[in-house]
C-alpha cells in the first residue's frame, strides 16, 4: 500500500487582498514517488513548493508531516524539520561563495548532525564531481554547481527532495545527469517532488501536476488521470 | 564549521572586518588615552591648582580663636614634633610673632622657605630666602621702613635684640607685603617659642584625595590641632577636577557612539549582502544561534582586535596628550586594558544586536525568490 508522507490540505497562499497565488491546495505525497509540478510562470509551483518545505507560511490550510502539523511547529522545529527530513535544491543553486564543494555538502550534514568528510566526497563521487571537491563554487560550472546542491540535498538521505527548477539552468547533458539521480534516489525510496516548465521532464516522472492560476487542474499517474479536477 | 564558515566568510570579504575592526580601534584609542589621564587627573590638575595656596589649615588653639594669636601660653601652639602626619603633604608651617624695629611694631613670620615654596608658589623673592639671621621683608614694609636687600635691620622681640640682615623683598599680593618674614627657627628663638608653630597652610590638591576627606583624615591626628577645610577653594578645585572629568568622558563617550554606529552599519551591510546566504543558511535547517553567532562573532573578531589595537595606540595618544598638556609623563595604567577590551566587546555587542534580529527573522522563501 502506498505511504502517504506529507499531506496538504486547503493550502492556500496570498500576498495581499485580491492577490492569492495559491487556492485550496490539496495533495498528497507518497514515499517512493517523483512527483512533478509544471505550469506557466506565476502559477504558484514555486509557492506550493515553498509550503510544503515550511520556508514559507500558507495563509490557510495544513501541511502534515509524519502525522505533525508542519506550520503548527515553531520556528525552530520548522528548522530541525528541514535539516532532518527534507533536502532542497535550488535552480539558482545557492550555495555558500567562501565554502568549496566538499565544504557545502558538509555544512548541510553539520546541520543534520555531525559532519563526515568520507560520506560529503561520496555524495560529490555520486554526482560526477569527486574530482572537483576542492574548489568553490566560482570555479565550478553551472552543471557541476548544480549537481553540488543535489549532493548537498542527498547527502542526508532525506525523505523528501524538493527541487525548484533543477535543470532550468543547466545543459543537456548536465541536466540528463541531474535527473537520472534524481531516478535513482526514486528508485532508493526518496520522494521527489520536482518543479519544471519542460513538458519531456515532466513526463518522466511517476507523477505530474499541473497547476493553473494557483490551482490543480490536473493530476496524471503515469499519463493516466489521476484526479480530475476540471 | 562554525570556526571555519567565520574564518572563510571573513577572508572573502576583508574589508568589512577591517571597516569594524578600525571603528572599534577608534573608540578603544579615546578610551585607553581618556581613562588614562582620567587616573591621573588628581594629580595632574592638583598640581596646577596648588598656585590657588592652602586648601587647608591645621591650627593651633591660638590660631582658631580660642585665644590671643601672640599668646605665651605653649599649650595654645601645635609642636613640630607633633606634625608626622602632614610629612607627606605640601604643608607649610608659620609661627606669628610681633616686633619693634625702633618705635615702630612690625608683624612677624617665622617660615621654613622650602616649604612655604610648595604651599604658596606664587611668592615672589627679589633675592634670597632668609636663613640664619636673615629677613625678607615685604614690600609695603620695606617701604614704610626704608630698607632694601643688603641693609641691616635691628629687630626687637620680646627682651631680645637682634641686628637681621634684609637678603630679599617679598610681594605676595596678600598681608605678608606688611610683614617681615625670618626662618621659622629664629622666629622661634627670638619669641621663647622653640618647637612651637601657630599654624600649618596644607595645600591638598596635589593629593590623591580631595581636600575634604585629606582635612577629615587629618582631624584627631594633631594633637590640639583644629582642622580646618577652606572650603572655598576646596569646592573651586573639586568643581574644575569635576568639570574636566566630565568632559574626558563626554569626549571618551562620542568616540564610544561613533564607533558604535560605524559598526552597526558595518554589521548591517553585512546582513544585507549575506541575505541570500543566510535564507540558504535557513532552508538547510540552521538554527538561529548558527546565523547569529556568524555576525555576533565577526563583530567581536572586530571588538578584540580592535580593542587591542586601539588600546596599544590610546596608551601612545594618552602619553602624547599628557605631555603636551600636563606637561609631565603619564604613568602606566593596567586597568586601559579591560577597560579598552571592555568597552570594544560592549560596542561590538550593541552593534550586532540589531542586525542579528533582523538577519534571524529573514524568511527563506522571500529572500530566495530575490525580494
Amino acid at each position: 500500500m502506498s505511504e502517504i508522507i506529507v499531506s496538504a490540505r486547503g493550502l492556500s497562499r496570498q500576498y495581499g487582498p485580491g492577490t492569492a497565488v495559491l487556492r485550496e491546495i490539496d495533495l498528497d505525497l507518497i514515499r517512493g514517488e517523483w512527483t512533478v509540478l509544471m505550469g506557466p510562470s506565476g502559477s504558484g509551483k514555486t509557492t506550493l513548493l515553498n509550503l510544503l518545505s515550511g520556508l514559507d507560511t500558507p495563509s490557510s490550510g495544513t501541511v502534515t508531516v509524519a502525522g505533525e502539523s508542519l506550520h503548527s511547529m515553531s520556528p525552530a522545529g520548522q528548522a530541525r524539520f528541514r535539516r532532518e527530513t527534507i533536502g532542497l535544491v535550488f535552480q539558482q543553486y545557492h550555495l555558500i561563495p567562501y565554502l568549496t564543494a566538499l565544504e557545502n555538502v558538509m555544512l548541510a550534514q553539520h546541520f543534520h548532525s555531525v559532519p563526515d568528510e568520507a560520506e560529503a566526497r561520496a555524495a560529490l563521487e555520486r554526482v560526477g564531481l569527486g574530482h572537483r571537491l576542492t574548489h568553490r563554487p566560482s570555479q565550478l560550472s553551472g552543471g557541476e554547481q548544480q549537481r553540488v546542491c543535489v549532493a548537498r540535498a542527498l547527502v542526508n538521505e532525506p525523505a523528501v527532495i524538493y527541487a525548484d527548477e533543477p535543470t532550468g539552468n543547466l545543459d543537456e547533458a548536465s541536466a540528463a545527469a541531474v535527473l537520472e539521480l534524481f531516478a535513482q534516489i526514486c528508485r532508493q525510496g526518496c520522494t521527489v517532488v520536482m518543479v519544471t516548465h519542460n513538458p519531456e521532464i515532466g513526463r518522466l516522472g511517476d507523477r505530474l501536476i499541473q497547476i493553473r492560476d494557483g490551482r490543480i487542474v490536473t493530476d496524471l499517474y503515469n499519463n493516466r488521470l489521476a484526479v480530475a479536477r476540471e | 564549521m562554525f570556526k571555519l564558515m567565520l574564518r572563510r566568510a571573513a577572508a572573502h570579504r576583508p574589508r568589512r572586518l577591517v571597516a569594524g575592526t578600525l571603528a572599534v580601534t577608534v573608540a578603544a584609542i579615546m578610551v585607553t588615552a581618556l581613562l588614562g589621564v582620567s587616573l591621573e587627573i588628581r594629580s595632574k590638575i592638583g598640581r596646577d591648582l596648588q598656585a590657588y595656596g592652602a586648601n587647608i589649615l591645621v591650627l593651633g588653639r591660638a590660631a582658631a580663636g580660642g585665644g590671643d594669636l601672640l599668646s605665651p601660653v605653649p599649650e595654645d601652639y601645635l609642636r613640630e614634633g607633633d606634625l608626622g602626619p602632614l610629612d607627606a603633604l605640601p604643608a607649610s608651617p608659620l609661627l606669628y610673632g610681633v616686633g619693634r624695629m625702633g618705635e615702630r611694631p612690625l608683624a612677624l613670620v617665622g617660615v621654613r622657605p622650602e616649604r612655604v615654596r610648595q604651599v604658596s608658589p606664587w611668592w615672589q623673592v627679589k633675592g634670597e630666602w632668609p636663613s640664619g639671621d636673615g629677613a625678607l621683608v615685604g614690600r609695603n614694609a620695606a617701604q614704610v621702613l626704608a630698607v632694601k636687600t643688603g641693609d641691616r635691620i635691628d629687630l626687637q622681640v620680646g627682651g631680645q635684640r637682634r641686628s637681621l640682615q634684609v637678603t630679599g623683598l617679598l610681594t605676595t599680593g596678600g598681608s605678608e607685603d606688611d610683614q617681615v618674614v625670618l626662618s621659622l627657627p629664629l622666629l622661634q628663638e627670638l619669641s621663647g617659642r622653640t618647637g612651637l608653630v601657630s599654624l600649618v597652610q596644607v595645600s591638598a590638591a596635589g593629593d590623591k584625595e580631595p581636600a575634604d576627606r585629606v582635612a577629615a583624615q587629618l582631624q584627631g591626628q594633631v594633637p590640639g590641632a583644629t582642622v580646618r577645610l577652606l572650603a572655598q577653594t576646596a569646592h573651586a578645585e573639586e568643581r574644575v577636577l569635576g568639570k574636566v572629568r566630565f568632559l574626558l568622558i563626554l569626549v571618551a563617550a562620542a568616540a564610544v557612539v561613533t564607533a558604535l554606529l560605524c559598526l552597526l552599519s558595518t554589521v548591517t551591510a553585512g546582513v544585507l549582502e549575506r541575505g541570500t546566504e543566510i535564507g540558504v543558511l535557513k532552508a538547510l535547517g540552521a538554527p538561529d544561534r548558527f546565523i547569529a553567532g556568524l555576525f555576533r562573532w565577526e563583530a567581536l573578531a572586530a571588538a578584540g582586535s580592535g580593542g587591542l589595537l586601539g588600546w596599544a595606540l590610546g596608551l601612545a595618544l594618552g602619553q602624547f596628550i599628557s605631555r603636551t598638556v600636563f606637561e609631565t609623563p603619564l604613568g602606566f595604567h593596567w586597568v586601559t586594558l579591560p577597560g579598552a577590551l571592555g568597552v570594544s566587546l560592549a560596542v561590538a555587542l550593541a552593534a550586532a544586536w540589531a542586525p542579528v534580529r533582523q538577519a534571524v527573522q529573514i524568511q527563506p522563501a522571500t529572500i530566495l525568490r530575490g525580494e
